[in-house]
């Protein structure tokens, strides 16, 4: 079936190399490019000390990188500050400041859609609906793991993107919305700080067999004599979830842009924890034709027991990919 | 999620003034993956057991200096994604030579999240003699 889903990595993926100092803008961008994922999404409060100042110096190289590996620019992930005072949060008018600069920063650096993180008050939302139209950017609200599509959060959201009816208004769901099986480089981590191995293996159990029912997990692990490390494990689990894919078919004509969250590409055709083989077929028959933006958020989890490989690791989810969208055909 | 780098290895010092030893100073990192203005960043410092007091530290950010006990109210400045900013503590003397135990605790006001992200790191580090 013939499709126009495009394939890209959102920045984010290569946090721990970059942090280090290992890998900078222009190598992370080569790297990209090297396996095809020419459509890059950045962090922009990650990759510039200096924001929300950005020269015009270094919006100029940040195209001049594109122009040289053939990639281009695409989302922009934003995040607002509301808790920037201790004594009160952002009001409305600072709120909407906040996201007028994202907007101005977006349009100057050519990512056309910014990700609107989960917690922006949907009142800012809406209200910056118009700047972003003006300025032809697209406000799409990351649907992030553990909410959820029918979550009377989000909702607030739907409502306003199907009342408004802006093309400026929409979604970036994130994968890590369909997390099936547990990440074994957390549960694996949890057993390397101290955990108690039966009730790792508990946790593990219950949120693969129940991975919308996770409200008591805490308690249960409490009442079985959990320590910190198992406490926190059962705190953690409650932050993932599982949809079904097909929830994502209604929303299908306001999907902008999607981060493909991934744990551990065990090989080049399997990610351990999230079932693309169902979910980039469901996308191609429903018409979705923006990016599949690498997201990979393994990390933090594996850097205690080996050097991480973030690269390799979002070249396996691209050889998926490929195989997947039938590019190798 | 960086935890383990938020001290930076090897960077516990001495700190000299014009002609005497005045205190010591570490290089810390943020524990996250962007950026973050300083009024959000908030920490305690430990050196071998003993808590430092606020009023003794002064945090250090692209050469520009803040006393610790005022952090929270600077909006007009931020620590960068994997920069490094030197705590640097009034102490007379500076630390013995040899080894010291430095434990840094953090916390961001992130506001996405619930409840501060808090952040911990223990290195044990020599100062030269």
């Amino acid at each position: 079936m013939t499709h126009n889903i495009k394939r890209g990595v959102s920045l984010y993926s290569y946090q721990e190399e970059v942090f280090l100092g290992k890998l900078d803008l222009e190598s992370a961008i080569a790297a990209s490019a090297a396996f095809g994922a020419n459509g890059i999404e950045i962090i922009p409060e990650q990759s510039f000390d200096n924001f929300p100042n950005l020269t015009d110096e270094q919006v100029a190289n940040w195209f001049a990188l594109h122009e040289k590996y053939g990639t281009v620019p695409t989302a922009y992930d934003m995040f607002i500050d509301l808790k920037r005072r201790a004594d009160r949060l952002m009001t409305l008018e600072e709120g909407l400041e906040s996201i007028r600069r994202d907007i101005d920063l977006a349009d100057r650096l050519g990512t056309k859609v910014i990700r609107v993180i989960i917690n922006t008050p949907p009142e800012v939302y809406e209200h910056a609906a118009p700047y972003a139209e003006e300025k032809g950017i697209k406000l799409a609200l990351e649907i992030h793991a553990p909410m959820r599509y029918d979550h009377r959060w989000v909702q607030q959201f739907l409502e306003i993107i199907h009342r408004v009816d802006s093309p400026s208004l929409g979604l970036l769901p994130d994968m890590g919305t369909f997390v099936r099986i547990f990440p074994r480089v957390v549960s694996e981590r949890a057993l390397r700080d101290g955990g108690t191995p039966k009730l790792v293996d508990h946790i593990v159990k219950v949120y693969n067999d129940h991975p919308t029912d996770l409200q008591t997990l805490s308690r249960e692990i409490a009442w079985r004599g959990g320590n910190a490390v198992d406490m926190g494990l059962a705190a953690a689990a409650t932050g993932y979830n599982w949809v079904e894919p097909s929830t994502l078919i209604p929303h299908m004509p306001y999907l902008f842009h999607i981060q493909a969250k991934f744990y551990e590409m065990v090989d080049d055709t399997h990610e351990y924890s999230i079932p693309y083989d169902e979910i980039i077929p469901l996308l191609i028959d429903h018409g979705y034709n923006g990016y599949l933006s690498s997201e990979y958020e393994g990390n933090r989890h594996i850097q205690d027991v080996e050097p991480v490989d973030s690269v390799e690791q979002v070249r396996r989810q691209h050889a998926m990919f490929v195989k997947l969208l039938g590019e190798a055909d | 999620m960086f935890d383990r780098y938020i001290i930076v290895e090897d960077t516990l010092r001495n700190v000299e003034g014009d002609d005497a030893v005045t205190g010591y100073a570490v290089d810390t990192r943020i524990g996250y993956y962007r950026g973050l203005g300083l009024s959000m960043v908030d920490f305690d410092l430990e050196v071998d057991g003993q808590p430092i007091p606020k009023d003794r530290i002064t945090f250090r950010v692209h050469d520009t200096d803040y006393p610790a006990t005022s952090l929270g109210d600077v909006y007009d400045d931020r620590w960068g994604f994997g920069e490094a900013a030197t705590l640097i503590v009034d102490q007379p003397g500076g630390l013995a030579s040899g080894e010291h135990e430095v434990h840094y605790h953090q916390r961001l006001r992130i506001s996405y999240l619930p409840v501060p992200s808090q952040n911990d790191d223990t290195k044990v580090m020599s100062v030269a003699g």
